[in-house]
């Protein structure tokens, strides 16, 4: 019997109900995240993965958008179906959630401090003053130069890169035991992205949390990550540990992302792409929904949907008919 | 604090063109008039060609424009705004009319800021349902029909057939005779604040923010207080101030059905006598006050939207 996991997700589905039907967005995922480990949702725009996040921290904006089936438990405890009260109460307090873009991601009329310091006040009935000091000791902790001087400063007095400091210092204020980071690096520059993920990594070293980590970015996977999950059209494509799926996927989309990246050793004159384009979530397609763009796609992909998430191998599931070949073809 | 103060001083050296611009053009255009208003003064009765050719002298008729402006400007430096025909002095008009029309003003203010806000936000937070379709199809109504016509049906209804308030005059004194005045004043402009407001508001709650707030579990009514309706009211109080600023102008319309002595039935009058004077000072008088209130409204700006940086 192994420990209860921090994060458990089981089955999770969403559906957006909208004026020309419901999408399903999200289908059938099923994770989870340990203490101190990080897990990386690997996806393109459209694919679920940002979706997948917001659900699990209770954010989704319904209308339109419903969970329809599934799951999530922190520590063994289910959220989904508990009053929205005591939803706020795990909400920033044991799950913090990070975004891309931290200019538009905080309040442009009150002072960065302000926004911090109303963690302290909210949850914990701090007053003003020991609010205000907790607050410049978190802002020192992301290494925000001159942190009590620029409390009161506004957002868009400070840089990208110092933004997504103060929005970090603001959801680790509660020492939460996940934080969620939906592509917290995909604004800026690379050095502050470095910076950036460095940080976290450290914060996750001192407070042993949970990270789970949305991106696009197979660089941030590769640097940050232990598992990961490939997400597609809404539904979990593959996953298993970052360096073995990086290193040999099983799933061609997987493979086909990966031999998209550009490397720094061999000279190429155009990357290859994946063709088409991703598929409208309004017409769902028949089979396994990546036939249309996959290479080692045979007629029964567009006649069947994909199998089950299968064990490929040990401590590796993939959902493709010829996951075993994808694989072996990766060794040659 | 210092940045705001010197802000506020340059702002206020507008003043010294915009009252030579004003005085001057709303001179001319009086000075343009057809028509004698002496001869207006003694219509169908046949006026004392001694006391005729006193009021010319008095009012310097008999001068070229540039002349008669001049000697009106020299007037004012030295404290005289001129005086009506009858002899009653511009200042003491002022001072006698305005405060009506500040109290019908504010009057109106406050229903038009806490009604158009108030519902705006409620419909703003039911958008799709009832409240927020009857808000808008009220909204509607009230911006088609025309302020003379909510006027009198207003006064018909709630001052002759139901006797709630009184049908005209200010007799009855504040807030009783306002009342009803106020509410038509601000009819129009409550339909267009309630319609910023939702719209300002629903375009805010979609923002970044609101899902970063909700991700922080803050209650949702600091999620309204301090994330909404801070980010969504800036347009509102642009709106807002500019409203007050005309209020304070007067209502012609309004001050006529209902028979309240506020500047605006003043002006009116006076304008038919061809009283220059009367009308110059009392104009000039307004507009600055259009450009103080103005001013405020810049400032708090400044207050409610840190971003904006005075220069």
């Amino acid at each position: 019997m192994t420990a209860t996991p921090l994060l458990a997700v089981h089955d999770l589905a969403v559906d957006f109900h909208t004026r020309d039907g419901v999408v399903r967005a999200v289908d059938g995922v099923s994770f989870q995240v340990n203490p101190g480990e990080t897990v990386a949702i690997l996806g393109e725009s459209g694919s679920g993965k940002s979706v997948t996040a917001q659900a699990v921290m209770g954010i989704l904006d319904s209308p339109p958008a419903r969970i329809s089936r599934g799951q999530i438990f922190l520590e063994g405890r289910a959220l989904s179906g508990l009053p929205e009260k005591q939803l706020r109460a795990v909400r920033g307090v044991e799950i913090g959630m990070i975004f891309q873009d931290a200019l538009s991601a905080l309040n442009p009329v009150l002072s960065v401090g302000e926004q911090i310091a109303e963690m302290y006040r909210g949850h914990l009935n701090m007053g003003r003053e020991q609010a205000r000091n907790a607050a410049i000791e978190v802002m020192q902790r992301v290494q925000i130069p001159g942190a009590r001087q620029r409390y009161s400063d506004y957002p868009h007095q400070f840089s990208g890169g110092m933004r997504q400091r103060i929005m970090i210092a603001m959801m680790i204020a509660l020492q939460p035991k996940l934080l969620i980071a939906d592509e917290p690096t995909t604004a800026l520059d690379v050095t502050v992205q470095a910076q950036i993920l460095a940080l976290l990594a450290q914060i996750q070293t001192e407070t042993n949390m949970g990270l789970l980590l949305i991106t696009h970015d197979l660089g941030v996977v590769a640097e940050m990550a232990q598992r990961m999950l490939v997400m597609y059209a809404g539904e979990v494509v593959e996953q298993g540990s970052a360096r073995a799926v990086l290193d040999q996927p099983a799933h061609p989309y997987t493979a086909a992302l990966l031999r998209a990246v550009p490397s720094m050793t061999e000279r190429v004159d155009r990357l290859p792409s994946i063709p088409g384009r991703p598929p409208n979530p309004l017409e769902p397609i028949p089979g396994c929904s990546f036939h249309p763009r996959c290479e080692v796609a045979q007629r029964c992909c567009s006649q069947h949907p994909g199998p089950d998430l299968d064990l490929v191998k040990s401590d590796r599931q993939a959902r493709c008919w010829f996951a075993q070949e994808v694989l072996s073809g990766g060794e040659s | 604090m210092a940045i705001v103060g010197r802000y506020a001083a340059r702002r206020g050296l507008q003043f010294v063109p915009v009252f030579f611009g004003t005085t001057f053009l709303v001179y001319f255009l009086m000075f343009a008039l057809p028509g004698d208003p002496l001869a207006n003064l003694s219509v169908g009765k046949q006026a004392n060609p001694a006391y005729l050719a006193y009021l010319q002298e008095q009012f310097n008729l008999d001068d070229p424009f540039f002349v008669q402006y001049l000697k009106y400007l020299g007037g004012i430096f030295t404290g005289d705004l001129g005086q009506t025909f009858r002899g009653q002095s511009v200042a003491e008009i002022f001072v006698e009319r305005f405060p009506v029309t500040l109290k019908l003003a504010l009057t109106a203010f406050v229903f038009e800021a806490l009604l158009g806000v108030g519902i705006g936000v409620w419909a703003a937070l039911r958008k799709g349902r009832f409240i927020d379709n009857l808000s808008l199809a009220g909204s509607l109504i009230l911006i088609s029909i025309p302020v003379f016509v909510l006027g009198y049906v207003a006064q018909w209804l709630f001052g002759v057939k139901l006797g709630w308030f009184p049908v005209a005059g200010i007799s009855a004194g504040w807030p009783m005779a306002y009342i009803l005045p106020a509410i038509v004043l601000a009819a129009l402009s409550l339909a267009y604040v309630l319609r910023l407001t939702r719209q300002s508001l629903l375009e805010t709650l979609n923002s970044d923010f609101i899902r970063t707030a909700r991700a922080k579990g803050l209650p949702p009514w600091t999620i309204l207080r301090k994330y909404g309706l801070r980010n969504s009211l800036i347009p509102v109080v642009t709106f807002l101030g500019a409203d007050l600023a005309a209020l304070m102008g007067g209502a012609v319309v309004i001050e006529g059905i209902f028979n309240v002595p506020g500047i605006g039935q003043q002006l009116y009058s006076s304008i038919r006598l061809g009283e220059a004077v009367v009308v110059v000072g009392l104009v000039t008088a307004l507009v600055i006050i259009y450009l103080l209130v103005n001013l405020l409204v810049d400032l708090l700006y400044g207050v409610l939207d840190p971003r904006i940086r005075y220069e």
